[in-house]
């Protein structure tokens, strides 16, 4: 299959490049590509924002959930899209800051956030949990194998081309991997294609530090019905980066300084957490 | 630069990354850096980086994706310092 012919809104993947997936991940990512793409996204779009926002929230985060800075994110005036730069200690991060943005603001009728390919594009049950928990917004996948890198580009490449329009909203993990270390305020390195993205698309970059997320549901639900383990998410200010506007992104040491800057902003978020934090268990 | 010193610089870069000292005795220009060597795939952006350094080259993310091998690092350093 293809892509001649296809809108600019979708992810371009040169046939060679698919044929590097198997008959699972092809599938699911077709799919995914063309949900996102079709008469139907501005209905999946309300689905996720409506409907599986409200459930999530109500279930998991309502009796326990504090914001920082968020209001500044609702009010910003921006001719650009906005990339949400978020530390990742849980599988469940960025659904819930998703959920804060779009409980204060709908501003942003398209929202992606890339995900490994591991599960939600090679796994049966991963497949269906993106198609209807998210309507396919983990998008696009991330595949690590080295024949199948292709599609990751292509998936980079969409999400700059993505991020040029003010309707845009797409959340990134910089680190690329959950820290799975003792301390929840370690940050990992950037992985390159963070800063590649960035400086490609030059989007509104917004770090933001959450904590407060195991990586069990049900804990998560136990812990909202009793009012406990607060969440925090703190939004910071956009990440100025217009010195490396000049500069190729296609090199690898810019990429790692642009992803070593926002994560600077991010760890600076991470003292205000602590911060907030500690009067919360003050009372 | 002459291939055999290339080398032999790319050897002493990858000498901290390594996690199977035994393939290091070994190295030759076929060495795989993940399957033989046992780097971490997170330390690869590292080595590149170690690299750039090193020769004083740049590297762009496409050509730093194909080094899979010893001497893919070395065919990579000689075509940008050429």
């Amino acid at each position: 299959m293809t892509d001649s012919g296809a809108s600019d809104s979708r992810l371009h993947v040169p046939a060679e490049e698919l044929a590097s997936l198997s008959g699972i991940e092809r599938r699911a990512l077709l799919f995914a590509r063309w949900l996102n793409a079709s008469p139907l996204h501005p209905l999946s779009h309300w689905i996720n924002t409506r409907i599986h926002r409200r459930w999530i929230q109500w279930l998991a985060t309502s009796r326990r959930l504090h914001t920082v800075g968020l209001d500044r994110l609702v009010d910003m005036p921006t001719d650009r899209g906005v990339l949400i730069a978020s530390n990742h200690r849980s599988f469940f991060d960025q659904f819930i800051i998703a959920c804060s943005i779009y409980q204060a603001t709908n501003r942003w009728p398209r929202f992606y956030f890339p995900v490994r390919s591991e599960f939600f594009y090679d796994h049966p049950v991963g497949v269906f949990l993106n198609a209807f928990a998210t309507s396919a917004t983990m998008f696009p996948p991330v595949f690590r194998p080295r024949p199948k890198r292709g599609v990751t580009r292509a998936g980079l490449e969409f999400l700059s081309h993505e991020l040029q329009s003010p309707g845009t909203l797409v959340g990134i993990h910089p680190e690329g991997t959950r820290g799975k270390g003792p301390d929840p305020y370690e940050l990992l390195s950037a992985e390159p294609g963070f800063g590649k993205v960035v400086l490609q698309a030059k989007p509104v970059v917004i770090p933001v530090f959450i904590r407060g997320l195991s990586n069990d549901a049900l804990h998560e639900i136990k812990c909202n019905i009793a009012g406990r383990e607060p969440i925090i998410i703190v939004f910071g200010e956009p990440v100025d980066v217009s010195d490396f506007n000049d500069e190729d992104p296609r090199l690898l040491r810019h990429q790692m300084q642009v992803g070593r800057r926002v994560l600077e902003e991010v760890a600076q978020l991470a003292e205000q957490e602590k911060q907030v934090r500690q009067e919360l268990q003050s009372g | 630069m002459e291939n055999q010193e290339v080398f032999d610089k790319v050897v002493e870069i990858l000498k901290p990354f390594a996690k199977n000292e035994e393939a290091l005795g070994s190295i030759a220009l076929e060495t795989s850096l993940q399957k033989d060597l046992e780097v971490n795939s997170a330390r690869l952006v590292d080595i590149v980086l170690e690299i750039e350094d090193s020769f004083d080259i740049e590297v762009s993310d496409d050509d730093a994706d194909q080094v899979g091998t010893v001497g893919d690092a070395v065919k990579l350093i000689v075509a940008a310092t050429s």
